[in-house]
């Protein structure tokens, strides 16, 4: 089987952006034909996808050893895809002025991708830099003066930890004397101080992407200042990109001293869940609160790492799903209520449930799936991350589990509630707006995060599927 | 399966007909359509329960697994379900209520703009309720118990333009969250530990096993499970705020179905009962105390939703009682009784509220039987039943459970709910005669009350029938229960037997002392309604014994202060990594000390992150 | 002979006074310029240690590593100035208006 058609869906991702750009030039300003060609691009990466998961393929390496095309990246493909088609429908009406919008929301998923494969240093880094570089971009592409100030701070703040990042991988270049993540484990004894900082720095730096307490700050200011679509991709896709690498990266590279970093990221897991969800009781500005609910949520996905076990992993895996489905729902309805222009606070939801019936359902479904309550696809991913928690004997992460669980529902609560209140603001729905792209997303979203609640089979044979690479060392 | 499938299907599938084509429909089709589904559900009910009595009494349920809902990752859950003489009996009584109280909303919803909302809420509540009887495992019994909590949060909020309905549905909500939580842990605990949570697997289990602290503490977080729907002490103030949903909400969900589900729980899970003795005590102790509780509580009511919402968390302390002590059929016997009375007591007051144009408030009624005479007898039947003067259905059923208690060894529980039984004879007749006898106290409201209209009044008058001979059946059910109670080992004085007969002769005495002094007081002397409850021991038991105050003491408040306190730590730590940055760096050129960059603070914290990260390495090794 | 741990030593001066440079000051171009002083000093470490080791794998990372960061600075400077527009301000701190 060739490189080429083991990447297919990367290549077809590429081409898709380098068409796009073709697109932009022959076509007149703010039309829709780059997000058209984005659109069936990501359905040509979906296909490319499937096709490739349908024939079972062996693990197959790349580039010397720097890539590995196997289930777990397919699985990932397949999430990218997802949080990148539900981006660039998000878009479709209040990104339009940006021609290059879909083009760099590809170009990003491309670096979620090739988190996915990576096997090696170099990838690893360039996969974190090719996510990051268009999204700096485009988290500073608000018309609001905020935007220029969210992409600003998350660029500073981004090559910073881009910066601890690189320097804890020269690091462990250095006290390994390889690049690639198989070879750590057997090359040094794993007391060795280098080795150790350079996992610390290393880690830090992915942690950072993934928005783990206390390495979480960027994530209000800048999922507050950028563009609906924009955020809703930075809460999926990141974390997708993040969460997949950190399990790689520790799995192919530290299973022989899981004492190094398993307790770590468990009590990071703990600090994250608590203060994340405690801290999005407080907000009162909703993409706010699906950030500081992000970071709970990362710290529930930080618990299938912290477990190192074939359960945890799988457990993660899943709940990246329902979560993910459920950020591009509640930011569809976002998306309507803003209609790009304002940022939208809990007052805004004031009279929903009155006003338009069918959408606040749908925001209730996926307010309850981001609660974890039965019948949606959260419930099923938090059972198995307790599962995970509780078959590697760690009860505190599972108590950590449940506390967090119950604040977050406490969290999510409060704009259901908003919803329900009848004396309305009369500016809370004023800029209404619906288009058919939105109404795809919030099917896909909501078929998906019943679906998975209620048979969630499929998924969780892919997931377990996916999940093999861990026995693959 | 093909049966059981349709029961629990055809009511999903009203709520989603008419929440679709609501717009669709002519304005009388969903109230018909969504009765018409339910009946049909309790006719299937009906052949199914016929099609279990045929089975052998030692294979006496039905059980299968339809597809897994958790597999994959370990021991498989499936989608299962399992109908046995208890969930079939709880089946009946859904769907027979149920039906009866959708017929009754179809008069009483009649002018209200929003009836197919209703409908359609209602037949989802009625699926939800079916799920979480005919549930195989724990699992898909939590399914339906957050369903019906759902269903039950939208009914109370039904008319969310009032405040206190959203603010009520949202108390229901978050003490209900509670016991989900518990029994999401307890069957998590079990599936750790067991590898199943299914019915017969768990109880095939139970049977080897002995009393345990394992089995204390998982019977315990179910029970708080139960605690939360049964509205059992602490967890029980949702249900008397609850009353701010439509009447005929309150008969069906918070008297007659989803409130039993905590008993339906602990009667369903007798063998673990047996392995927790301790749990099983507490359930009972509790349940003693709810009887009292609530029926002093209910004693200075104006409200008359209020009285009955109380006197139905009393009457669910006797449930309780009964499942704790071990008299399960007896408990099951009382669920069904009352299931009968309430609802009725709940359309009644309900066809008052309507013939009054919504006024609840007892002060301003009086007189209404001479308007209202199918109303009032029938809720002098319902009344009579309560109170447990025989032969009312009642009476045989607390009799049963006041019975039982004795019998088994509680004397003190049993004068608990031997007292409480006097009270609840004095606060239904104070009920009683202050709605229907005495002189019209609000003379324009009487003058145009009416009597409802007859859709209204069949499902009524239906209800008082059972109300009346249902004690009767308490040999039927007896046997009918039987073959579940002894299928495993635990429940060896499931069966119904009456105490001593000096014990029926003083509970039985007490009522009827309780009702010549309600006589006495409210006919007689026609004692203001709000008499003496400006005393202090009156302002108490009014205000429940202040357990709302407290309760949003103890639990409502700290966690907006911890939510604030958190927050502002957050901002404090940045400050003070910010001043430790100052004083080492203060010769910088820029740095004034008062201003704060935020993202020179983020990075600052993010470095102290990974300060702490190399620390705390170098403290491991 | 340069020993390989003094150039390692290097590094991590470099690395630290960068890190310091992009906590404390409040311009962010010099805070930029900070952060590149970070990378940098993770390209000197894995050059060292390519020599070390005989291996061309550090050597293309610092290539990598130098050809992302142009990319950087080249998107940074756009983002940077796109602000300076809009606000006429280049104060990190001023700037900030998000906060809680």
């Amino acid at each position: 089987m060739s490189a080429t058609s083991t990447m297919l869906p990367e290549y077809v991702i590429l081409g898709t952006l380098l068409i796009a750009m073709l697109g932009i030039m022959v076509s007149r300003a703010h039309s829709t034909l780059p997000s058209w060609i984005g659109l069936l691009g990501t359905i040509g990466g979906l296909w490319a996808t499937a096709d490739l998961w349908s024939r079972h393929l062996k693990p197959v390496l790349l580039f010397n050893q720097s890539l590995s095309v196997d289930n777990y990246s397919l699985f990932v493909d397949f999430l990218v895809m997802i949080a990148a088609g539900s981006t660039i429908l998000l878009g479709w009406q209040g990104e339009r002025e940006h021609d290059e919008f879909p083009v760099l929301v590809l170009l990003s998923a491309l670096g979620m991708m090739t988190l996915g494969m990576s096997a090696n240093l170099i990838t690893l880094f360039l996969g974190v830099e090719i996510l990051s570089l268009p999204l700096y971009i485009l988290a500073a592409s608000h018309r609001d003066p905020l935007g220029g100030e969210a992409g600003l701070k998350y660029f500073l703040l981004g090559a910073f930890s881009s910066g601890i990042l690189l320097f804890g991988l020269a690091l462990i270049y250095g006290a390994t004397g390889s690049m690639t993540f198989t070879d750590f484990a057997t090359a040094v004894s794993s007391n060795s101080p280098i080795l150790a900082a350079g996992l610390m720095l290393a880690l830090v730096g992915i942690l950072f992407k993934l928005a783990i307490v206390p390495f979480h700050m960027w994530v209000p200011d800048v999922y507050e200042g950028s563009p609906d679509a924009v955020t809703s991709f930075m809460a999926f896709g990141t974390k997708v990109g993040a969460a997949v690498i950190l399990l790689r990266f520790l799995a192919y590279g530290f299973y022989l001293s899981p004492d190094a970093w398993g307790p770590l990221l468990g009590y990071l897991a703990l600090l994250t869940m608590i203060v994340g969800n405690l801290v999005a009781l407080t907000q009162t500005n909703l993409k706010r609160l699906f950030g500081y609910s992000g970071i709970g949520h990362a710290g529930f996905l930080l618990i299938g790492v912290a477990v190192h076990s074939v359960v945890g992993a799988r457990a993660m895996l899943f709940y990246l799903l329902p979560y993910g489905l459920a950020v591009i729902g509640a930011f569809a309805i976002i998306t309507m209520i803003s209609n790009g222009e304002k940022n939208v606070t809990i007052h805004d939801l004031e009279g929903l449930a009155h006003k338009k019936p069918w959408a606040a359902a749908l925001f209730i479904v996926f307010m309850l799936s981001f609660a974890g309550i039965p019948l949606t696809g959260g419930f099923i991913g938090k059972f198995y991350l307790l599962q995970a928690a509780l078959f590697a004997h760690q009860p505190g992460l599972a108590v950590g589990l449940v506390v967090g669980t119950f604040l977050g529902l406490g969290a999510y609560l409060r704009p259901l509630q908003a919803m329900f209140r009848h004396e309305s603001n009369e500016q809370a729905l004023a800029g209404w707006n619906v288009n058919w792209a939105q109404i795809v997303v919030l099917v896909v979203a909501v078929v998906g995060t019943i679906g998975l609640g209620v048979y969630p089979t499929p998924v969780v044979h892919m997931v377990n599927q996916s999940a093999n690479f861990f026995w693959l060392h | 399966m093909q049966g059981v499938a349709e029961i629990v299907l055809l009511p999903l599938f009203g709520a989603i007909t008419i929440g679709m084509f609501k717009g669709l429909m002519p304005k009388k089709l969903p109230g018909i359509w969504a009765s018409l589904l339910v009946g049909i559900s309790f006719l299937i009910s009906i052949a199914e329960a016929l099609k279990l009595s045929r089975l052998p009494v030692h294979h006496r349920f039905l059980t299968g697994a339809v597809f897994p809902l958790i597999t994959g990752f370990g021991p498989a859950i499936h989608w299962r379900y399992y109908l046995d003489p208890l969930s079939g009996l709880w089946l009946l009584v859904i769907t027979g209520v149920g039906m009866l109280i959708h017929v009754y909303s179809i008069g009483y919803m009649h002018d209200d703009p929003h009836k197919a909302r209703y409908f359609s809420y209602l037949n989802f509540f009625v699926f939800a309720m079916l799920l979480l009887v005919l549930a195989g495992n724990l699992l898909i019994l939590l399914i339906g118990w957050a369903l019906v909590g759902l269903a039950s949060y939208l009914l109370i909020g039904f008319w969310y333009q009032r405040p206190s309905a959203v603010r009520a549905a949202k108390k229901a909500f978050v003490m209900n969250t509670v016991g989900d939580v518990g029994i999401l842990l307890g069957l998590t605990l079990l599936y750790v530990h067991y590898h199943t949570v299914s019915y017969p697997g768990l109880f095939r289990i139970f049977d080897h096993q002995t009393p345990s602290a394992f089995f204390e503490w998982t019977a315990f977080l179910l029970y708080v499970g139960a605690m939360a729907k049964s509205a059992q002490f602490p967890l029980h103030m949702w249900l008397v705020d609850a009353m701010e949903g439509p009447t005929p909400v309150s008969a069906l969900i918070h008297a007659a179905t989803m409130v039993t589900a905590g008993v339906y729980l602990m009667a369903r899970l007798y063998p673990l009962l047996r392995l927790a003795p301790d749990v099983a005590y507490l359930v009972a102790a509790i349940g003693a105390f709810m009887t009292i509780f609530a029926a002093s509580s209910a004693i200075f009511q104006r409200d008359i939703k209020k009285v009955l919402a109380f006197s139905t968390v009393s009457q669910l302390g006797y449930m309780m009682l009964g499942v704790g002590v071990g008299a399960f059929s007896a408990g099951v016997f009382h669920f069904m009784m009352h299931a009968f009375f309430k609802a009725l007591l709940f359309l009644g007051a309900g066809s008052v509220i309507h013939a009054l144009s919504g006024e609840q408030d007892m002060n301003r009624m009086g007189g209404l039987w001479r308007k209202m005479p199918w109303t009032t007898w029938s809720f002098l039947a319902a009344t009579l039943a309560i109170s447990g003067i025989p032969p009312f259905s009642g009476y045989f059923s607390k009799e049963a459970v006041l019975g039982e208690t004795y019998n088994l060894g509680h004397p003190i529980l049993w004068v608990v709910g031997a007292v409480a039984a006097g009270l609840t004879s004095f606060y239904m007749f104070r009920l009683f005669f202050l709605t229907f006898f005495g002189k019209p106290r609000d003379a324009s409201l009487y003058e145009h009350a009416h009597e409802a209209p007859w859709i209204m009044t069949v499902p009524v008058v239906i209800l008082g029938v059972f109300a009346t001979f249902g004690g009767f059946l308490k040999n039927w059910v007896n046997q009918w229960l039987a073959p579940t109670f002894s299928l495993y080992r635990g429940a060896p004085h499931a069966a119904m037997e009456s105490g001593p007969i000096w014990t029926t002769i003083f509970t039985v005495g007490l009522a009827v002392i309780a009702f010549f002094i309600a006589y006495a007081l409210y006919i007689r002397k026609s004692t203001a309604t709000n008499a003496a409850s400006e005393s202090g021991p009156g302002r108490w038991m009014y205000r429940a014994w202040y357990m709302d105050t407290v309760w949003t003491y103890l639990a409502v408040v700290p966690f907006q202060k911890i939510g604030n306190a958190v927050m502002q730590a957050e901002t404090g730590i940045l400050a003070t990594v910010k001043g430790i940055g100052t004083v080492v760096w203060d010769w910088g050129e820029d740095l004034r000390p008062l201003e704060t960059g935020y993202v020179r603070r983020y990075a600052l914290s993010m470095m102290v992150g990974v300060g702490a990260l190399l620390v705390y390495y170098l403290i491991r090794v | 002979m340069i020993y390989i741990n003094w150039v390692v030593a290097l590094a991590a001066i470099l690395f630290t006074v960068g890190a310091i440079g992009v906590m404390f000051r409040r311009n962010p171009l010099i805070m930029f310029m900070a952060s590149e002083m970070m990378w940098n000093a993770a390209a000197l470490v894995f050059i060292a240690y390519a020599r070390e080791f005989h291996d061309m794998n550090g050597q293309v990372m610092a290539f990598l590593i130098m050809g992302t960061a142009a990319a950087e600075v080249g998107i940074g400077l756009a983002i940077i100035v796109s602000v300076y527009h809009k606000r006429h301000r280049l104060d990190i701190d001023e700037i900030s208006r998000m906060k809680g």
